[in-house]
């Protein structure tokens, strides 16, 4: 018998994640979803310099209009100004500090600091200050409401902390084409409804459950009978992936789907890094964003936004929704929980990746790329680069 | 003096919250239409709060921008039923 030695062998041995190699490789470490001191890593790695998801563009279609959203430890508002321009500001009062919008989402002519009535513009110009004309020196213009990076792309509303980032269109070039192809009303969709579940698992663990249809026909006897798994692909991209495979109502489907006659009878589901997954069903122009805030090194807040043609679900869309909130979500969420608990175990610090030669649909292949986006991002820490190799 | 010092003078509930600064709404007041017609016309600031509230008429108004002076010795001030305060928002 030959023995081959190399990089392969070596890294089979040591059983260590590979990013040039995902046939052979092996996870990453487990410490990298558990550790406190990880978890800020992902912070700051990743969440605060990647472009994070905000809203559809009809949820800030107004001047005044704005949602509020968490990126790391931050808060930051985005809204359209009294000239049509987004913007993203941090909501911190530059006066001592306090939160200024306190709801989700709403309307304002201009947002007030609650403390001490403070109010900023639409632009983060300050608009009135009480009592500043006694106070030496102040200055209004001094006190502009800092700003993130706010784009537009694919229909959606981006923010990142870091305003050099480069733009989402330099980061996933084609991405915008395949989303249209597969979801050509994008830009007409209403926000129709909200799910939220705080789970006890890393947003990681999440992401990489979402990424691979392995685990579909243990886990989730339901979906399998919706999908037609022998059509199921998997495709990775620059920073994102799309699942896509055939529907074929049967009687075992936990939904019944009808499609228009120019749209095909499709499930379709991206990932968009670094922690937002969109689905559409089949049937008219519709898709959901399932995306992951993380809480804590082993928590995490799960958002489900529904987009339908109109703000009033049909019964077809309320029976998806359902599905997805009673079912396919509560068998994921224990699935990720499990694996959580398995990751903590003195026993276990990596895996093997199942990449198979063709990359199937029962492929893990988008887990090892989703893993080498993350890899990628540790690599601009040395620190963590040790705990990881 | 301003319209929302005489009217909290004459001991009506007026919290006036933002000291003026056009920020809280809670010293909206309602107008007869000829003490409106009086007064200066209210600016874009102004204009921005009253859109925001819930009970709002052709005269209202904030009546910490008003100055109260003897034209106004015969004017008709309604307080709504609610106040809102836009700071607690």
């Amino acid at each position: 018998m030959s023995v081959t030695k190399g990089k392969n062998i070596m890294n089979a041995d040591a059983r260590v994640f590979d990013p040039d190699h995902p046939e052979l490789s092996y996870t990453l470490p487990s410490e990298c979803y558990y550790s406190p001191e990880m978890y800020k890593q992902d912070q700051k790695l990743i969440f605060e310099c990647s472009w994070n998801f905000a809203c559809h563009i009809s949820q800030v279609e107004r001047p005044g209009q704005y949602v509020k959203i968490n990126i790391s430890q931050e808060e930051v508002v985005v809204t359209r100004d009294k000239s049509g321009q987004l913007k993203g500001y941090y909501n911190v009062c530059l006066h001592r500090a306090h939160t200024i919008v306190q709801d989700d989402a709403g309307q304002a002519n201009f947002f007030t600091c609650p403390y001490h009535a403070w109010t900023y513009n639409l632009d983060g110009t300050v608009r009135s200050a009480r009592n500043c004309e006694n106070v030496k020196g102040f200055c209004k213009d001094d006190f502009k409401l800092n700003e993130v990076a706010v784009e537009e792309f694919a229909g959606f509303v981006w923010v990142n902390l870091d305003t050099s980032a480069k733009p989402l269109r330099e980061l996933a070039p084609t991405f915008e084409r395949k989303l249209l192809e597969h979801c050509p009303d994008i830009r007409s969709l209403k926000f129709a409804h909200r799910e939220t579940w705080d789970m006890n698992s890393n947003w990681k663990t999440a992401i990489e459950n979402f990424s691979e249809c392995y685990h579909c026909a243990p886990a989730h006897p339901g979906f399998v009978d919706l999908v037609a798994m022998p059509t199921y692909t998997v495709t990775t991209h620059d920073i994102w992936n799309v699942h896509v495979s055939e529907v074929q109502p049967n009687t075992n489907a936990p939904i019944s789907v009808s499609t228009p006659q120019d749209r095909a009878l499709e499930y379709v589901a991206f990932f968009f890094w670094p922690n937002v997954t969109m689905w559409i069903m089949p049937g008219a122009g519709n898709i959901g964003l399932l995306y992951m805030r993380p809480t804590g090194p082993e928590t995490t807040r799960e958002y489900f936004d529904f987009y339908f043609m109109s703000e009033v679900p049909t019964e077809e869309e309320k029976a998806s929704i359902e599905y997805l909130r009673d079912v396919l979500q509560p068998e994921d969420i224990e699935l990720c929980e499990k694996v959580q608990k398995g990751l903590r175990s003195r026993s276990y610090k990596t895996g093997r990746l199942f990449v198979d030669n063709g990359k199937t649909g029962i492929s893990e292949h988008a887990v090892h790329h989703f893993q080498k986006l993350v890899h990628e991002a540790y690599r601009k820490s040395e620190e963590v680069m040790k705990v990881i190799s | 003096m301003r319209l929302s010092d005489a009217l909290k003078s004459a001991g009506f509930y007026i919290p006036a919250s933002c000291g003026g600064s056009l920020a809280c709404s809670t010293c909206h007041v309602m107008l007869d239409a000829g003490s409106f017609s009086r007064t200066a016309p209210a600016s874009v600031d102004e204009e921005d709060v009253l859109d925001m509230l819930p009970q709002v008429s052709a005269t209202s108004r904030l009546s910490c921008q008003i100055h109260c002076d003897e034209s106004m010795v015969d004017a008709e001030v309604r307080i709504p039923d609610a106040i809102t305060n836009l700071l607690s928002k």
